[in-house]
C-alpha cells in the first residue's frame, strides 16, 4: 500500500467517524479532587459563603446598585469584573485585563487631583500644580490596594466576589481578600471606561470614589496609624 | 506560567508619528587669522549663518575660533559624529555642506543591492507545495 | 478645576473607618515620608500645602532662554509655545538632593509616567484585548520599559552633563549650558577618572543588580526619567489632549514585535484549556493534513489542530511531533494576537477618544492557568 492511499483511507475513516452522532457522556466527579476526574461544575464554581456562579440577581446587585444607571455595564461584564484568575483556575473570565487597565486609569486620575492645587504658595510649583505632592504617603495610598480594599469593604462591594484564597482563615488584608477586592474595584473602573470611555470613568471615579470623601478619610488613617 | 514574555524591545521608526531629526548639533571651528577659514568668516559676518540657524532652530550651532583649518562637526542622535574638511571653501560651498550634512542620518553610507529594505514581513507570504489540490502535487 | 467640582459630604464616615489591625499586617507595607526630603504640609489632604524644603527654587525662566540646547531641544520635538524652557530644564535635572536647591523632575516624571501607562496600556488593550497578561507586560515595557525610554531620550540629542564645575570654569562656558544638559551625577562622580571599557558600579547601581546578575546604569535611569518628565512637563503647559498626541506620535508609532514575545511552555495542554475556557463541545485533535519524504532523511508534514470540523491552526515541521507543536502554537497565536477592527475596517477608536463606541470583543476574557 502507498503512503497516498494510507491517507486516503485515514481520511476516509475520519470522514465515517464525522457522520456518526456520538455524545460524549462525562463522569462528573463530586467532592474531594481526585486527580484526573472532572468536577462537577455545580460543585467547583461556588464562593466560599456559597454562592454559585452566574448572573444571578443576587450576585451582582450590590455591583449594579454601586455602578447606577449612567455608569452600568452589561451583567456578563459586572460578573466578570466580580471574577478574580485565581477562580476555577482562570476557566471563566475573569477580571485581569479590566483591573490592568483600571488600575492605570486611577493611578493617573489620583496623579492629576493631587496636583491640581491651583492655590498653593510653593514657589516650585509649575502653572499651579504642586509637584511636591506626588510621592508623599497620601498621594501613594489614596489608590493603593489598602485604601481601596477598605473602601470596597465599607461599601458591601465585595460581599460576593468569586476567587479563591489560600487561606481564609486569617484576617483581611493576609487571606488576600483586600488586594482582591481592590482588583475588583479597579476591575470596575476598567470596565466602565471600556463600556462609557475614558471621559465617563473619570466621571465615575470622581463621583463615587472621591466626592464622598470615603476613600480620602480612608487613606489619612491609614497613613496616621502607620506614622 | 503557560506563557512567559519575551523582552523585546520596540523599534524606532523615526517619521511615523513625530520625526525628530537626528542632527542635533554642529560644531563649525575656524580662525580668526588664516587665510583658509575666510569663508566661513565671510558666513559669520554676512549673516548667512544666522538666516540658516533661524530655519533650523532643531540644531544647536557651536562657533569654537581656534587656529588652524576651519572644520565643520556634525553630531548625530545615533552617537556618530561626522568631521568634516571646508578648507580654503567659498561660503556658498560650506553652506552647501552644512545644508547637505545636516540633513544626514548619521548612518553610514551604503550600496543596497535589492528593491525593498523593511523591517516588516512580507504580506505575501511564503509558497508552500504541500497547499495546492494533492491531484497536481509534483510526485517524486 | 478638579477640587472645585467635588463637595465634601463632611467626614461623616471617619468613625466607620476600622483600619486598625489590616494596617499593622506584616503584608502591607504603608508608604513613609522621605526625611531627607524635609517635606512640610498643614493637613495631609491640604495637597497645596506640600513643600519639600530642601528645594528651594526653580530655574528662572530668563536663565534658561540663554541656553541654545533647551531651545533646540524645545523645537527639536516641536513643543508647544506654552511649554517653559525652565519646566525642560527641571525635567533634565534628576539630582535628588542637589547641592543647588532646584527643584528636581521627580514629580514631573512621575506624572509622566501615569499618563504613559495608562495610554500605552489603553492602546495595547484595545489593540490586542486577548493578549495573555505575560505578553502583555512585556509589550508596555517594550514600549515605555527604561530601556526604551533611554534610546528615545538619546534619539531627542540630550546631552549628559559631564563635566564638573572646574572643567566648567576652565573652559569658559557660560553658566547656563549646563542646565540644558542631563544632570544625575554628584559633582564627586564626575571627578572620577575614567577608564575606556572600565565601568565601575555606583553605591546605587550595586543595589539594583538582581538575581540574574543584570543591573540597570544610572545613565539609562536619568534618560527614562527625563523622557517621562518631558512628557508630564507637557501635561502641565498644555493638557492632557496635547499629551496624548505627543507619546502616541512619539512612543506608540514604534513597532512592537508582539509575534516574538511568546514562550510557550505546555502549549497542547494550554489550547485544550483554552477550548475548555471558551466552551467549544468537540474536543481538540491534531490531524496529519499533507506529508512528504516520510521515509527520506528531510520529511515534511503539515500537522492542523482542529476543533471539529474548524481548523484553528496549521504547522510545517520535519517531524510529527514539531509539525504538531507547530500546528498547536499558530492556533494559540491566531487566538492571542486577535485584533479587532470597525465596521469599516479601521483600527477601533480608543476609550480616550471622542465617538468611541463600545465592542464586545474589546474585552478579553483572561488567560488560564495550567
Amino acid at each position: 500500500m502507498t503512503i497516498s492511499s494510507i491517507m486516503r483511507a485515514r481520511i476516509a475513516l475520519t470522514n465515517v467517524a464525522r457522520n456518526v452522532e456520538c455524545t460524549r457522556s462525562i463522569y462528573l466527579h463530586k467532592g474531594p479532587r481526585v486527580a484526573g476526574l472532572k468536577r462537577d461544575p455545580e460543585q467547583v464554581f461556588v464562593t466560599n459563603q456559597g454562592y454559585k456562579y452566574g448572573t444571578d440577581s443576587e450576585n451582582i446587585k450590590n455591583i449594579k446598585q454601586f455602578l447606577s444607571d449612567k455608569y452600568a455595564v452589561s451583567d456578563e461584564l459586572t460578573l466578570q469584573c466580580l471574577t478574580h484568575k485565581s477562580f476555577g483556575n482562570g476557566i471563566k473570565p475573569h477580571n485581569e485585563k479590566l483591573y490592568a487597565l483600571g488600575s492605570k486609569l486611577v493611578q493617573l486620575y489620583f496623579a492629576k487631583y493631587v496636583i491640581d492645587t491651583p492655590n498653593t504658595n510653593n514657589e516650585s510649583a509649575i502653572n499651579g500644580k504642586n509637584f511636591d505632592v506626588i510621592g508623599t504617603p497620601i498621594a501613594k495610598e489614596l489608590g493603593s490596594r489598602m485604601a481601596l480594599g477598605i473602601f470596597a469593604k465599607q461599601n458591601g462591594l465585595n460581599s460576593v466576589m468569586f476567587w479563591k484564597s489560600y487561606n481564609n482563615k486569617v484576617n483581611f488584608a493576609s487571606s488576600g481578600e483586600m488586594k482582591v477586592s481592590a482588583q475588583m474595584l479597579l476591575a470596575l473602573v476598567g470596565a466602565v471606561n471600556l463600556v462609557h470611555g475614558k471621559q465617563t470613568a473619570e466621571e465615575f471615579i470622581r463621583e463615587k470614589l472621591l466626592s464622598t470623601g470615603e476613600l480620602e478619610d480612608i487613606t489619612v488613617k491609614i497613613v496616621q496609624e502607620a506614622h | 506560567m503557560p506563557i512567559k514574555g519575551i523582552p523585546i524591545p520596540s523599534v524606532a521608526r523615526n517619521g511615523v508619528g513625530a520625526f525628530v531629526k537626528p542632527c542635533y548639533k554642529i560644531t563649525i571651528q575656524y580662525c580668526n587669522w588664516g587665510g583658509s577659514s575666510n569663508g566661513v568668516r565671510q558666513l559669520l559676518s554676512n549673516g548667512k549663518l544666522n538666516n540658516l540657524a533661524l530655519e533650523n532652530r532643531e540644531i544647536m550651532f557651536n562657533i569654537v575660533k581656534q587656529k588652524g583649518h576651519p572644520r565643520l562637526t556634525f553630531h548625530y542622535n545615533n552617537d556618530s559624529v561626522k568631521e568634516i574638511e571646508c578648507r580654503n571653501n567659498t561660503d556658498g560651498e560650506i553652506l552647501k555642506k552644512l545644508k547637505e550634512y545636516s540633513q544626514n542620518s548619521g548612518n553610514k553610507l551604503f550600496k543596497y543591492n535589492h528593491k525593498v529594505l523593511s523591517i516588516n514581513d512580507s504580506v505575501r507570504g511564503i509558497w508552500s507545495p504541500m497547499h495546492i489540490p494533492k491531484e497536481h502535487r509534483h510526485k517524486i | 478645576m478638579l477640587r472645585q467640582v467635588i463637595k465634601r459630604t463632611a467626614a461623616k464616615n471617619i468613625s466607620l473607618v476600622r483600619t486598625s489591625g489590616y494596617v499593622a499586617s506584616r503584608s502591607y507595607h504603608v508608604t513613609k515620608f522621605d526625611s531627607r526630603l524635609k517635606t512640610e504640609y498643614q493637613l495631609l489632604t491640604d495637597y497645596s500645602s506640600y513643600k519639600h524644603t530642601i528645594y528651594t527654587h526653580r530655574l528662572p525662566e530668563s536663565t534658561a532662554e540663554q541656553c541654545p540646547l533647551l531651545i533646540a531641544l524645545h523645537s527639536r520635538l516641536n513643543l508647544p509655545k506654552e511649554y517653559q524652557l525652565s519646566t525642560l530644564s527641571q525635567a533634565l535635572n534628576m539630582q535628588q538632593f542637589g547641592s543647588d536647591g532646584l527643584a528636581n523632575n521627580f514629580g514631573l516624571s512621575t506624572l509622566g509616567k501615569n499618563l504613559l501607562s495608562y495610554y500605552t496600556c489603553e492602546y495595547l488593550v484595545m489593540q490586542y484585548p486577548r493578549l495573555p497578561m505575560a505578553v502583555h507586560n512585556t509589550a508596555v515595557d517594550a514600549y515605555m520599559g527604561k530601556l526604551t525610554l533611554a534610546e528615545i531620550g538619546k534619539s531627542w540629542g540630550i546631552e549628559v552633563d559631564t563635566v564638573s564645575k572646574l572643567q566648567h570654569f576652565l573652559s569658559q562656558e557660560p553658566e547656563a549650558m549646563k542646565y540644558g544638559r542631563l544632570r544625575f551625577q554628584l559633582e564627586e562622580e564626575k571627578n572620577t577618572v575614567k577608564e575606556d571599557g572600565v565601568y565601575e558600579l555606583s553605591q546605587v547601581e550595586m543595589e539594583s543588580v538582581d538575581t540574574n546578575n543584570e543591573f540597570i546604569p544610572k545613565e539609562i535611569e536619568a534618560y527614562a526619567s527625563a523622557v517621562q518628565a518631558v512628557i508630564g512637563g507637557l501635561y502641565t503647559h498644555v493638557g492632557e489632549n496635547a499629551t496624548k498626541a505627543f507619546i502616541h506620535d512619539h512612543i506608540l508609532s514604534r513597532k512592537l514585535p508582539v509575534d516574538k514575545m511568546f514562550q510557550f511552555s505546555k502549549p497542547t495542554r494550554e489550547l485544550v484549556r483554552l477550548c475548555d475556557k471558551l466552551g467549544f463541545t468537540d474536543p481538540v485533535e491534531l490531524r496529519l493534513i499533507a506529508e512528504t519524504g516520510r521515509l527520506s532523511a528531510h520529511a515534511v508534514y503539515v500537522a492542523g489542530a482542529f476543533v471539529g470540523k474548524e481548523k484553528l491552526g496549521e504547522g510545517v515541521g520535519s517531524s510529527l511531533k514539531e509539525a504538531k507543536t507547530r500546528a498547536v502554537v499558530n492556533a494559540l497565536m491566531g487566538y492571542y494576537l486577535y485584533s479587532p477592527i470597525d465596521q469599516d475596517g479601521n483600527e477601533p477608536k480608543l476609550p480616550s477618544e471622542a465617538g468611541y463606541v463600545f465592542e464586545e470583543a474589546s474585552v478579553g476574557g483572561g488567560d488560564v492557568a495550567i
